[in-house]
């Protein structure tokens, strides 16, 4: 049963309640009236429930377009296979390893996808369970720390970046410090130019925190391609200390992101 | 995305294949509970419900055991056979128990589309499952103008809605359905 047959009364249109929320869900709506809806789902229950139901039909659509995908695919398989079967396996045992087969798959899987809007994945999606603001663990006492460190040690994130405005002389924790302040206020566009500017310090000192956060901002700012080679980076070094952080699934779901 | 079905194909379909044939399954069956299972897999993956906690090779299996002891017991073959198995239909991994568990519901759903008319299929799958604009559509039906593939969609969403709601089977599982998608 449809929740209600009275067509429901926007600016330019007599809707059913069935083809306002399609519309509302393709986004075919002016501004106010999606508000409006968005409204009307606040307030009534029976509405949400038909707008779910519609979203499932779309669901299904999908499905059955991805299942008549895998049969013709399939279909054509065995076409060929009959045809020629040396050259299917053939294939097959060009993909020698495991790892980069498994990797393959997943990758063509959603690349190979047309409609992306059905792609959950996203690189804020794979930052937000990695990032930790870093703590500053020093065994000095805090009256030998400098004003921007003992901002820093303190959470004084605001401070920490005043401090580093106010003052003409860094060292590369000073950088390395006002990054994760800027993090700290979702700002990772600021925080790469620190870690950059840290990095290019030979003494290595925070070479690897520089390398893991860096890594993270470009992540956060879907600079997929500058991100990418770091983890690698700290992926494959063992005694990386951010080593453990960055798995191979988390390796593979960074090449699924959407570039 | 052919590629990607067809390294599956070859890569998992004799593995996987031989547990339903050994299991009272026919080369047909090993067939379409393959091709369930690859269908529910890119699914996962591109709902990022595939965490990878398990390799794709354990993830697979899984999912075909547990499909085709779904499908048995659907089947509702012999008693024995069902009691002898019902114990090994527990899942190590939750992507596929929440699978299993809507499994019916989804099935009813695809046959829901089957009993669409073909010109609101092609119009469907065209927008949501190719993703095409309303452009594009309109080049391939020859349509009037866009506002008219518009429409005709509409209609055919509410038709299918119309055809959603009157499935009692599938109202029953809607629930079900619901929860897997969230």
């Amino acid at each position: 049963m449809p929740i209600t047959s009275k067509p429901y009364y926007t600016m330019n249109n007599d809707f059913t309640n069935t083809e306002l929320l399609n519309r509302y869900l393709d986004k075919e709506l002016d501004e106010p009236d999606m508000e409006q809806v968005e409204k009307r789902l606040r307030d009534e229950t029976s509405l949400k429930i038909e707008l779910e139901r519609l979203k499932l039909a779309r669901e299904a659509v999908r499905l059955y377009g991805l299942k008549e995908k895998v049969r013709s695919i399939r279909a054509d398989m065995k076409k060929n296979e009959q045809k020629n079967v040396k050259s299917q396996k053939g294939i097959v045992r060009n993909l020698t390893r495991w790892s980069m087969r498994v990797a393959a798959i997943l990758i063509l899987l959603v690349a190979g996808m047309g409609a992306y809007e059905y792609i959950p994945l996203s690189s804020k999606k794979m930052y937000d369970p990695l990032y930790a603001p870093y703590e500053l663990r020093s065994t000095r006492a805090q009256e030998n720390l400098s004003p921007l460190e003992s901002a820093f040690s303190k959470k004084d994130y605001a401070n920490t970046i005043t401090i580093f405005l106010s003052t003409k002389q860094h060292s590369t924790a000073d950088y390395f410090f006002t990054g994760i302040s800027y993090m700290e206020f979702n700002e990772p566009r600021e925080a790469i130019q620190y870690f950059q500017a840290a990095l290019k310090d030979s003494s290595g000192l925070y070479k690897d925190e520089l390398e893991y956060y860096l890594a993270l901002s470009y992540l956060y700012t879907h600079r997929i391609k500058e991100a990418k080679p770091l983890f690698e980076k700290i992926h494959s070094d063992p005694n990386h200390l951010f080593h453990d952080k960055v798995n191979n699934w988390f390796l593979m779901k960074l090449s699924l992101v959407r570039k | 995305m052919d590629a990607a079905v067809r390294m599956l194909y070859g890569s998992y379909f004799d593995f996987l294949g031989i547990y339903v044939q050994q299991h009272s399954g026919s080369d047909a069956d090993a067939e379409d509970v393959f091709q369930e299972v690859i269908v529910a897999f890119i699914d996962l993956v591109q709902r990022d419900k595939f965490r990878g906690e398990s390799s794709i090779k354990t993830f697979l299996f899984a999912l075909n055991r547990n499909i085709w002891l779904n499908e048995l017991k659907k089947r509702k073959r012999a008693a024995a056979r069902e009691t002898k198995y019902e114990h090994e239909q527990s899942t190590e991994d939750p992507g596929v128990e929440h699978y299993i568990g809507a499994r019916e519901g989804r099935q009813q759903l695809m046959e829901v589309i089957g009993r669409l008319g073909s010109v609101c299929q092609q119009i469907l799958l065209a927008y949501y499952y190719e993703g095409l604009s309303m452009k594009q559509i309109l080049e391939q039906l020859k349509y009037e103008n866009e506002q008219v593939v518009r429409n005709k969609k509409h209609k055919c969403m509410k038709k299918l809605d119309e055809l959603i709601q009157s499935d009692a089977l599938l109202a029953n599982n809607l629930k079900a359905i619901l929860h897997y998608e969230q």
